[in-house]
């Protein structure tokens, strides 16, 4: 995931958004091209307040995106209430919230997320793939890289399953779930 | 300046850069080794040379010792003193992330110098410590002496460079490679880092002090301004960077070479308009600073390369 | 007490000094061993401004009342900010980031930082001679104040002049977009990438910042004391030694960090003193004021490693 979003140089292959070829960009540049990034740990600023982290999202908007912080308060309420709690405060789910709510300040069309449900209880696992749910329905495509991998395949419209670093399945979510021999090896049988 | 005149000059510059070679040796073994920024190399380098100078010097109602002693009890002396000192410096600053044994070390070299200063009954302050003893002194007229001297300086440069190949070919610099490449891969292998790294410390601070001592010989009077940060501490990391970390034939050359470009340069300046003749020696110096920039940005690896 | 003063006097330099030091430490990821020169190129430049370029306008002369300067040290101040400011942010953009894209460590960048406040205290002894300078011969009576304080008014003005310059700065980091980056970039440096902030337009504003704050504590040092090539180095260490213990990056950090290296050293040496003079050992503290910074340093720092165990 780092390689797609220019945070390591790639070696080889290609990588391709909107039919357009970004390898080697970095990632100031790629944010421009409406991809954000969601990175497994370390993925809120701790030393700043929720409503800060939304304003560092939205730090390349000229324009005034106070009704955009509004949407993302309706997609995460809860966090409404924490605006001016130092982020590195909250709770693992919740400064997760803050995290997604950071990457969509800038309406992307395609959104990377790296373990999302990584360190959280299973309720809050639940919550969070709710939430991914609800923002693939407002237009936005998904690149998930998950181990939690069952879950996530309930939701996915496709699913790629990768060993050594080459792609050993491919199918629809469904079909993957479905495979008996992805199942043994990967989801635990 | 006649032939004899450039020679004499030549041996001057070769016993400097002679001693500093010394002191660069027991850096290599800490930093080049070891991985360990040891930012207070003058504490050693001076405490060697205030030590040698304290028991092989003449007695004085200023400060104490005096001993008059022979040449090779000064150097054990100033040996075990800097290896005290390097214990007492490991035990915190050894335990502290990699950074801060820097700034700690260089606080340390720091109290060391302002002990000196303030303590005239120790080592004479600021007025500095004299009469210290020419060793072999009379063995040749006094205008060869240099020459001899400088001999028993190359001598003792081969000795610990030898000591130091030995060593560090050894399964214990093994060990310290190891450390500096990955600590915890080492402490996972079972070896006690610490105790590594403490006794690279104070092997180190022994070949400093060696240095110093024999610094103190040729200088014949010291003072506390010759061990400021950056004549005792940072002109040997230049000369360490510059010759090649991890490379003692790098420790050497690289401090013939920076001694050469510091005392090249102070020949720069007799071309110089005579208005800036009194400023020569600072702008001497920035000369060096830009030098250093340049040799950084190009070469940042320095001449030799590790591995021999 | 008023040791108290003078220290609260000497941690407000080293607090404003210790701003910058600690942005750009945690920022770029380097201790920048020329900070100190700041404090220096600071104290010089406003006294170029001050005793060469402003009389050509006839501007020199006038003091406040009560003060040792008058208007033209504002004008000089102001000028010194933008000057060193200047001058630092053309030393990163040639010196320090061409090592930086190339990769060089931390050690590289300390050891040409080093190189580069030798040089800066050189250029200065060259341009402006190796004697001591001052800012004004006056010289000020103290006035004593409730519980037996004594203060000169330049001193009170020292320390007024801190806490707006201070409360200035945080207004900016908390309530700008560029000081919210400020502080973003020194939290989290990648991800202040990923979410798009430009890292080298922020790497400029902190130099800005954190130089011209250095600057000013170079200058107030001035009023206060003297200016010499060596005041750069003599500052360095307790300026470590305060952002070490406020932490790296932390804005109230250094405040505090340098409020109490200041303090340590003003009144830690008299304390100490009496302590030896009540043993009876010969021993005058005075030399030793410096090393009292970097004791506390140490102390501070083993006690942290050890809470972490």
């Amino acid at each position: 995931m780092k390689t797609i979003f220019g945070l390591l140089t790639p070696t080889d292959g290609t990588v391709i958004l909107n039919d357009e070829d970004i390898g080697g960009l970095k990632p100031n540049q790629i944010v421009r091209k409406n991809m954000s990034y969601v990175p497994q740990t370390s993925n809120i600023f701790t030393s700043l307040t929720v409503l800060e982290n939304l304003n560092m999202g939205a730090f390349i908007r000229e324009d005034d995106y106070s009704d955009r912080i509004r949407e993302i308060f309706q997609i995460f309420p809860k966090l409404e209430g924490y605006k001016k709690q130092y982020a590195g405060k909250l709770s693992g789910g919740e400064q997760q919230m803050v995290a997604m709510g950071r990457a969509l300040m800038l309406e992307p069309t395609v959104l990377l997320l790296d373990e999302p449900s990584a360190g959280l209880a299973p309720n809050l696992v639940d919550m969070i793939l709710d939430k991914v749910k609800g923002i693939n329905e407002t237009g936005v495509a998904l690149l998930i890289v998950e181990q939690n991998a069952k879950d996530v395949l309930e939701i996915s419209d496709r699913g790629y399953v990768l060993a050594m670093g080459r792609k050993e399945y491919q199918d629809t979510g469904q079909g993957l779930l479905e495979n008996d021999e992805v199942g043994e090896l990967y989801l635990g049988g | 300046m006649n032939i004899s005149g450039f020679l004499g000059y030549f041996a001057s510059f070769a016993i400097v850069a002679g001693t500093y070679s010394i002191a660069s040796l027991g850096l290599n073994l800490q930093f080049g080794y070891t991985g360990l920024y040891n930012f207070g190399i003058a504490a050693f380098f001076a405490t060697g040379a205030y030590v040698e100078a304290l028991i092989t010097g003449g007695a004085s109602m200023e400060h104490i010792g005096g001993f008059g002693l022979p040449v090779i009890v000064g150097v054990f002396g100033a040996m075990i003193i800097s290896a005290i000192l390097a214990y007492l410096v490991g035990i915190p600053a050894l335990r502290l992330r990699g950074e801060f044994l820097g700034i700690s070390s260089l606080g340390i070299a720091e109290t060391v110098r302002l002990i000196i200063t303030n303590e005239k009954w120790l080592a004479g302050g600021v007025w500095g410590l004299g009469d210290i003893p020419r060793p072999l002194g009379n063995l040749v007229a006094p205008k060869l002496y240099n020459w001899i001297y400088l001999g028993l300086v190359l001598v003792v440069v081969v000795i610990i460079y030898y000591l130091s190949q030995k060593v560090v070919s050894a399964p214990w610099g093994r060990v310290l490679k190891a450390i500096r490449e990955d600590e915890s891969v080492a402490a996972a292998m079972g070896k006690n880092v610490y105790k590594f790294k403490m006794q690279s410390l104070i092997l180190g601070s022994m070949i400093m002090a060696v240095g110093g001592a024999f610094y103190a010989h040729y200088i014949g009077y010291l003072s506390p301004e010759s061990f400021r940060p950056l004549m005792g501490t940072f002109i040997i990391w230049a000369m360490l960077m510059a010759g090649g970390k991890g490379n003692n034939k790098g420790a050497i050359l690289g401090a013939f070479v920076v001694w050469g470009v510091w005392t090249f340069t102070e020949f720069l300046i007799d071309f110089f308009p005579a208005a800036l003749a009194s400023r020569s020696g600072y702008i001497n110096v920035v000369l060096i600073a830009i030098l250093f920039q340049i040799l950084i940005r190009i070469r940042p690896e320095g001449i030799l390369t590790e591995g021999k | 007490m008023n040791f108290v003063v003078n220290g609260l006097i000497l941690g407000s330099i080293i607090a404003l000094g210790a701003i910058g030091l600690s942005l750009t430490t945690a920022i770029l990821n380097f201790y920048n061993f020329a900070h100190g020169a700041s404090l220096l190129l600071g104290a010089y430049m406003g006294y170029t401004v001050l005793h060469s370029f402003l009389p050509r306008l006839g501007l020199e002369g006038s003091t406040f009342p009560y003060l040792s300067f008058g208007f033209p040290m504002i004008i000089a101040i102001v000028g010194s900010m933008i000057l060193t400011a200047g001058i630092v942010i053309l030393i990163d953009r040639f010196v320090y980031k061409p090592l930086r894209d190339r990769g060089s460590g931390p050690l590289i960048l300390g050891m040409s930082s080093l190189f580069m406040a030798l040089m800066i205290r050189n250029l200065v002894r060259t341009i402006w001679g190796p004697d001591i300078h001052y800012y004004s011969h006056q010289i000020q009576m103290s006035r004593t104040l409730p519980f037996g304080i004594k203060v000169t008014p330049d001193q009170l003005f020292i320390i007024g002049f801190t806490i707006i310059l201070v409360v200035l700065t945080q207004l900016f980091l908390k309530n700008t977009k560029m000081g919210q980056a400020m502080r973003a970039a020194s939290d989290n440096l990648d991800l202040a990438m990923v979410t798009g902030i430009d890292t080298e337009k922020v790497v400029i504003w902190t130099w800005g910042i954190g130089t011209a704050l250095a600057a000013v504590a170079g200058v107030l040092y001035g009023i206060n004391v003297q200016l010499r090539p060596m005041m750069g180095w003599y500052f360095l260490l307790p300026l470590f030694c305060a952002v070490i213990i406020g932490g790296e990056g932390n804005f109230y950090g250094a405040m505090a960090g340098g409020l109490t290296v200041g303090l340590a050293q003003e009144v830690g040496t008299p304390l100490l003193q009496s302590l030896f003079d009540s043993l009876n050992l010969t021993v005058s503290m005075t030399g030793y004021k410096p090393a009292i910074a970097f004791i506390l340093m140490v102390v501070v720092l083993l006690v942290r490693s050890y809470r972490e165990e």
